[in-house]
């Protein structure tokens, strides 16, 4: 098994069902690989059979959509305990959820809704990332992510609100450049200046994709290339931060695999540049 | 925090958390109950409007997407545009309740079954069973074959007493409609007469894994009855009866040929 103490510094992809076979048929070059821990929670198949194919080559990533960390309701315990077998089987480099909620009663919204910043939410949040961190035995990392609404209650700006929860509970920020640059467009703020709020130590790991226009405002859809700003963006990221394990996610209209290697390889490139 | 806007002091009057959750959940569950949560948002009415509604949409289109992955063949049936209003009907009467959207679609057979515009469908709730029992077997706990070595080993007189085991993938579903042939004929690979005859009798079918392969076999009404009691842990004496009781003529043998050679039967042992 590809230890995962050696934080790789190369870049990753997510892994999709869709490229499966060229990963039990070859080797890709690849530094690491992310999946959504939702695809894994059988009892057994193909899926897993690939994860485990997989983990034995490269270093990899836990990464959850569903766990609604955020629900004021409370936390949904089978699917930490489903998190928790799959760390058990995996020992991955990171584990790594996101900054929002998405369950409400018996109803689970399958979207990563928006939180309002407001101290009381940073409170139950803080006690969310503890719990789960005591759970998993081990420290996760928090995604900031992307909204088409802010609250009128917001009083804590995204990243200082993120860097406030890594600094009281230990976990890692795992920042998501696209999500930043859309949330910029999005609610007019200056994205290179919101990088004041983060402590370069923090940050573990970085995600990139692309995104589409609507009307009025940026969709994060995970659906095309990285654009030119968010490229941009991460230069300066890269460059302040140091070099960050980073990742390339594409979740619709998935292209062949080469693209996303090429993309991967760009990122390489860029933290090469940086840190010539 | 640092920068304290003047806002702070009107905190009080600020919905807590689990409010502002009401709030925008009803929002995204119905159109018209978005008040509560427009008046959260930061933004002119129009605007605030637009942006829940871009999460009602996405919400849709996830829970969409995972119900057509489950069920291609129900989409092939009733064509992308009808499934779009299946999947919209079935979120507001089943919404999902995982945080694993691989768990939604598990109502949709009864749900056909109910709603008033696939009533000229009938078989239409079968074919939608059998597809999530092909998704269930995908994630279903991996099992080796029969060892047909400690099979070899059992003696003769003990057969009565015999437990059959099936492969933890393996499902039986009997239809009123010809399910396997509806299932066949939608399948990529097919070739031949696509015409089914949905008046031609009732079918049974066995939902299988084999390896890391999801598959469907029809079932004769002898194999249907004798691979239930296998799936409850019934003796094959007792069971071996019941499917004779079916069909004098059940070839037992040949099934089971058959059903080791697919993995469906993976064991066979004394009690």
């Amino acid at each position: 098994m590809a230890d995962r103490h050696t934080r790789p510094v190369s870049a990753g992809i997510g892994l999709r069902a869709a490229h499966y076979g060229d990963f039990m048929q070859g080797h890709p070059a690849i530094g690491w690989l992310e999946v959504h821990i939702e695809n894994y929670f059988g009892a057994g198949g193909y899926d897993l059979h690939v994860l485990d194919r997989v983990r034995a080559d490269y270093p990899l990533s836990l990464h959850g959509v569903g766990l609604s960390l955020g629900s004021a309701d409370g936390l949904r315990e089978t699917h930490l305990q489903k998190l928790q077998r799959l760390v058990e089987r995996t020992d991955p480099l990171h584990v790594s959820e996101h900054l929002c909620w998405g369950a409400h009663g018996a109803r689970h919204f399958n979207d990563l809704l928006p939180l309002p910043y407001t101290g009381e939410a940073l409170e139950l949040m803080i006690s969310r990332v503890d719990y789960v961190q005591t759970v998993l035995q081990r420290t996760i990392l928090v995604e900031n992510v992307s909204t088409y609404l802010k609250y009128r209650a917001d009083e804590i700006p995204e990243l200082e609100f993120i860097a406030e929860l890594a600094r009281r509970t230990g976990c890692g920020v795992l920042l998501d450049i696209n999500n930043l640059y859309v949330n910029a467009i999005n609610h007019g703020f200056d994205a290179l200046h919101a990088f004041d709020a983060l402590r370069k130590e923090t940050i573990r790991e970085i995600h990139l994709a692309g995104h589409s226009s609507a009307a009025d405002c940026l969709i994060d859809d995970h659906g095309s290339r990285v654009t030119a700003k968010v490229w941009d963006l991460y230069s300066v990221a890269i460059q302040r931060f140091g070099q960050i394990p980073t990742l390339i996610e594409w979740d619709t209209d998935i292209p062949d695999l080469q693209v996303l290697l090429d993309e991967a390889h760009k990122a390489d490139e860029i933290i090469a540049f940086a840190h010539a | 925090m640092k920068r304290i806007k003047p806002t702070r002091l009107l905190l009080s009057r600020m919905p807590d958390l689990a409010a502002t959750q009401n709030a925008l959940a009803a929002a995204l569950v119905d159109n018209d109950d978005a008040q509560g949560a427009i008046a959260l948002i930061d933004a002119t009415q129009d605007i605030a409007n637009a942006r829940v509604a871009i999460y009602r949409n996405n919400i849709l289109s996830n829970a969409r997407n995972a119900l057509a992955a489950s069920f291609p063949i129900v989409v092939k049936i009733v064509g992308a545009e009808f499934f779009g209003t299946l999947a919209r009907a079935y979120c507001a009467s089943h919404p999902s309740s995982s945080g694993d959207l691989n768990e939604f679609g598990e109502q949709f057979a009864e749900f056909i079954d109910s709603f008033a515009h696939t009533q000229a469908l009938p078989y239409l709730a079968d074919v939608a069973r059998v597809e999530w029992l092909t998704h269930r077997a995908r994630y279903a706990a991996d099992h080796p074959p029969i060892d047909m070595q400690a099979v070899a080993s059992i003696t003769c007189e003990h057969y009565e007493r015999l437990i059959m085991d099936v492969h933890p993938s393996v499902a039986i579903l009997a239809s009123r409609y010809p399910v396997y042939r509806i299932w066949e004929v939608h399948q990529d690979d097919y070739v031949g007469e696509v015409a089914v005859d949905l008046w031609s009798g009732a079918e049974s079918v066995v939902v299988y894994r084999r390896q890391f392969h999801t598959d469907v076999a029809p079932l004769t009404a002898a194999e249907y009855v004798l691979l239930g009691e296998a799936a409850r842990k019934q003796p094959l004496g007792h069971a071996l009866q019941l499917a004779f009781e079916t069909d004098a003529a059940f070839d037992f043998s040949a099934s089971l040929e058959r059903w080791i050679s697919a993995e469906i039967v993976v064991g066979l042992r004394t009690q």
